[in-house]
């Protein structure tokens, strides 16, 4: 193996298993999640040059990722279930209400929170809208600082700060009428 | 640090992204404020939770995530040109994406050699550029955060005697965010950065004329005379105002750049 190949690799094998998780969450399919993460190595491995190699490989990784799910929401020959938010949209979503109080949680014990949490959690964030989920996504799953996923979006730090407040602030209050929900208490008498 | 303050903080706390001092305040508060220590936990507890559910739906239907980047990584670092396993064009598709490839490539190396290849090296203008790219990837905090364009105006006239007048902007076109102090080629500048459309813009305010300005392109804009170059994917725009001058840089074209400094003339 070439000293370019064993860069690359040492770079971006570390890297794997999140861009897989990110990936399944932008595209509705699993075959199309899997040919994400392919297309993005590709396009990744073709852009790499060991002498100036990647400041923030994440933050490169994942900017390559959405430009391809852009690419293909604007082809439209793919299912993409997390559509990336154009530019001029951006200042519209910035601003936060940090004032709003937590929802409560409906005193569960910790036991049943858990519980609780596994079977709700991740349609919790499904029902966000998608500027607030993609930052919640890029940091849970793909483990970005605010500062890389501000790269990967394009856009600046504060703004990232205030998505991911708000994004966790209705990510809470969403869980909190899922567990006010009837269903869900039918669910947990079975 | 109270209850309030602390909510706005938290999330930034519990990702690590905030500074020292303010992580300490935000510690301290927690250590005494069991009710903010219960919500602090149960964000922890959420957290943890959803990252573990993603990772386990990342590997839905597909093969595990090292399987998958070893076979895919073999591939292509060992062909430049790797079959992807679906999504494969039809032949016709790919003759006419190549036809519109070349187009666009010419269309491109025609842009960049009216655009760059002209392009002669200006000192003041690779400063600018540098200051902008670091101010970007350090993420220099700023001295003072407002969106008030007189309050900034004022502080910085505190900070450096430069009497300035910032831009004000509707939201609709962006906001002012801050400014800090900077410095421009050995001597003292303000830097206020503006959140424009989207994309940072930062705006120097410096005293004195660089002799540079005058090997840029000038360009009348509404009436004034403002001095425009382009480099590395970076516009900057500049303008004279009594002993100081103004320029803005970003990554944005130089229409939207004119707009602020124009808004700056009011």
């Amino acid at each position: 193996m070439d000293e370019r190949a064993s860069e690359f690799l040492r770079h971006v094998r570390p890297l794997g298993g999140r861009l897989q998780a990110v990936a399944r969450k932008y595209c509705a399919r699993p075959e199309d999640a899997a040919d994400l993460v392919q297309e993005t190595l590709l396009r990744a491995w073709r852009a790499f040059s060991p002498a100036e190699g990647p400041t923030h490989p994440r933050a490169w990784l994942f900017a390559i990722m959405r430009n391809i799910v852009i690419d293909w929401h604007r082809s439209s020959g793919r299912q993409v279930s997390l559509v990336p938010v154009a530019q001029e949209e951006l200042t519209e979503v910035a601003a936060t209400n940090r004032d709003e109080p937590f929802a409560p949680l409906c005193g569960m014990s910790e036991e049943q929170f858990r519980e609780f949490l596994d079977q709700a959690v991740v349609r919790a964030l499904d029902a966000l809208d998608a500027p607030f989920r993609e930052v919640v996504i890029l940091s849970v799953a793909g483990d970005l600082s605010y500062r890389e996923i501000a790269d990967v979006l394009d856009c600046p730090v504060g703004t990232v700060m205030s998505r991911m407040a708000r994004a966790r602030g209705t990510l809470r209050e969403r869980l909190a009428d899922f567990a006010r929900s009837p269903l869900h208490r039918k669910e947990a008498r079975q | 640090m109270n209850c309030r303050e602390l909510r706005a903080y938290l999330f930034a706390f519990l990702d690590s992204e905030l500074d020292a001092a303010l992580s300490i305040e935000v510690q301290r508060h927690l250590e005494q404020c069991p009710e903010c220590a219960r919500e602090a936990e149960i964000e922890r507890v959420i957290c943890r939770q959803l990252s573990q559910a993603l990772h386990e739906c990342g590997k839905e239907g597909t093969q595990s995530a090292d399987c998958q980047l070893d076979e895919v990584l073999a591939r292509i670092t060992s062909h430049d040109t790797p079959i992807l396993k679906r999504g494969l064009l039809p032949n016709r598709w790919v003759a006419m994406l190549s036809a519109a490839a070349v187009i666009g490539f010419a269309v491109i190396v025609g842009f960049l050699w009216r655009g760059e290849a002209g392009h002669r090296p200006n000192r003041f203008v690779d400063l600018l550029i540098a200051d902008f790219e670091h101010f970007q990837e350090k993420g220099q905090p700023l001295q003072i955060a407002s969106s008030d364009p007189i309050e900034v105006s004022n502080w910085v006239a505190d900070q450096t005697t430069f009497q300035v007048t910032l831009p004000a902007l509707t939201d609709t076109h962006g906001k002012l965010l801050g400014a800090r102090k900077c410095v421009i080629d050995g001597k003292p500048a303000a830097l206020a950065a503006y959140d424009l459309h989207g994309s940072l813009a930062s705006l120097v305010i410096m005293p004195g004329v660089n002799p540079d300005i005058d090997n840029m392109e000038r360009v009348e804009h509404q009436g004034h005379a403002h001095w425009v170059d382009r480099c590395k994917g970076h516009t900057v725009v500049a303008c004279k105002r009594g002993a100081l001058v103004y320029a803005a840089v970003s990554t944005l074209p130089e229409d939207r750049l004119l707009a602020l400094m124009t808004n700056s003339e009011r």
